[in-house]
């Protein structure tokens, strides 16, 4: 029995009961005493129809079937909470994978523009390096050269002079003077025309 | 026999430089105060002292008597002019040069520059060879190292024609 078949059954003996209130209160005065002793009657048997055991039992019964049907419809709120939960679950799950695989893939495409950045960074770095690496090795090959050509020149422009010194230094204790005479008197005569000219005018 | 004014004075090559004419004149001075003191004395026969080997090769040049007051003193004059108007040069050595070497360049420097040219000896070791030679207003670089240096351009084709 459903909680609509009770509430049935409860409105159709109120309806019943005041129908039978309205008979009586309209049936005229002649029939009021009558009435009265029916109404009497009929209140007594009301009051014995519904009595205290009958309301407590409809008491008991209605509270059983309302707590049947709150039992049922908890149980189909359980299984409606279950299923929302599940495919709640579901959804969650599905959207999470998917947000989850949006963000990794914006990650992945993240770190793969970056590894691009950075290797082409790197490979910038790497030209600018050789770029400089060879500007360095013509710099220093520019210096070195330059360093050889200088000292080529220094050790030309002093050759006299260090194989002079080397002379010196190997044999210059054994040559005699005896030995420069005609050294000396070639040099002089080379040189006899200024000698013999500045004699003539000097001071 | 005394010197004529056109003859030609020899100055002997071992009379090198200022200081052999300084020292014979101070012999010639000496030589003729003796000599004029043996004459005041009235000595009949004056004898010449014993003179030095330079003075002796300059009498032999020159040909003077030293016995006479006159070619005392024409010799005297000469060496005061020959001190004050001779040409004179310097030599720097490396090494002090024996007198054989300095005879035979002032040789020839009295043969091919001027006769009485006088010549002083300097030393300097860093030469190595050849020498220098000053003159009145010149300066003449006769070393081997300036000889080399004015043929670097010889050197630099041999080193570089051996591939150095």
């Amino acid at each position: 029995m459903t909680l609509w078949q009770l509430i049935l059954i409860v409105g159709a003996l109120l309806s019943t009961t005041a129908a039978f209130i309205w008979n009586t209160l309209h049936t005229g005065g002649a029939k009021k005493r009558d009435a009265v002793d029916i109404e009497k009657a009929a209140e007594d048997d009301v009051e014995h129809i519904f009595n205290d055991t009958f309301r407590e039992e409809l008491r008991n019964r209605g509270r059983l079937h309302f707590e049947k049907i709150i039992s049922e419809n908890a149980m189909f709120l359980q299984q409606d909470l279950r299923l929302t939960t599940s495919q709640l679950n579901d959804y969650m799950k599905s959207e999470i994978t998917r947000n989850l695989e949006e963000e990794f893939q914006k990650y992945e495409q993240s770190i793969n523009d970056a590894k691009q950045l950075a290797i082409e960074s790197i490979q910038k770095t790497n030209t600018a390096i050789d770029e400089q690496r060879a500007l360095l090795g013509q710099e220093v090959q520019k210096q070195i050269t330059a360093e050889k050509e200088q000292l080529i020149s220094r050790f030309e422009q002093n050759m006299a002079d260090i194989i002079n010194h080397y002379v010196l230094g190997a044999i210059g204790n054994q040559i005699d003077l005896n030995d420069q005479l005609e050294f000396i008197l070639a040099d002089l005569e080379a040189n006899k025309e200024a000698i013999a000219e500045d004699l003539r005018h000097g001071a | 026999m005394e010197p004529s004014q056109t003859q030609q004075f020899l100055l002997p090559v071992s009379v090198v430089g200022l200081v052999d004419l300084g020292r014979l004149a101070r012999e010639l001075e000496l030589l003729d105060a003796v000599l004029h003191e043996a004459t005041l004395r009235g000595d009949i026969e004056v004898k010449v002292p014993k003179t030095s080997h330079l003075m002796d090769q300059l009498i032999e040049a020159t040909r003077v008597d030293l016995a006479q007051p006159k070619h005392r003193e024409w010799l005297a004059s000469t060496l005061a002019i020959l001190k004050q108007q001779a040409p004179r040069v310097h030599m720097s050595f490396s090494a002090d040069p024996s007198p054989q070497f300095v005879a035979k360049v002032l040789q020839w420097f009295r043969t091919e520059i001027h006769p009485y040219v006088l010549l002083t000896i300097g030393l300097q070791p860093s030469i190595g060879a050849g020498c220098m030679l000053r003159t009145t207003n010149k300066y003449f670089d006769l070393s081997l190292a300036k000889n080399m240096s004015k043929h670097t351009d010889i050197l630099i084709q041999k080193l570089r024609g051996q591939g150095v």
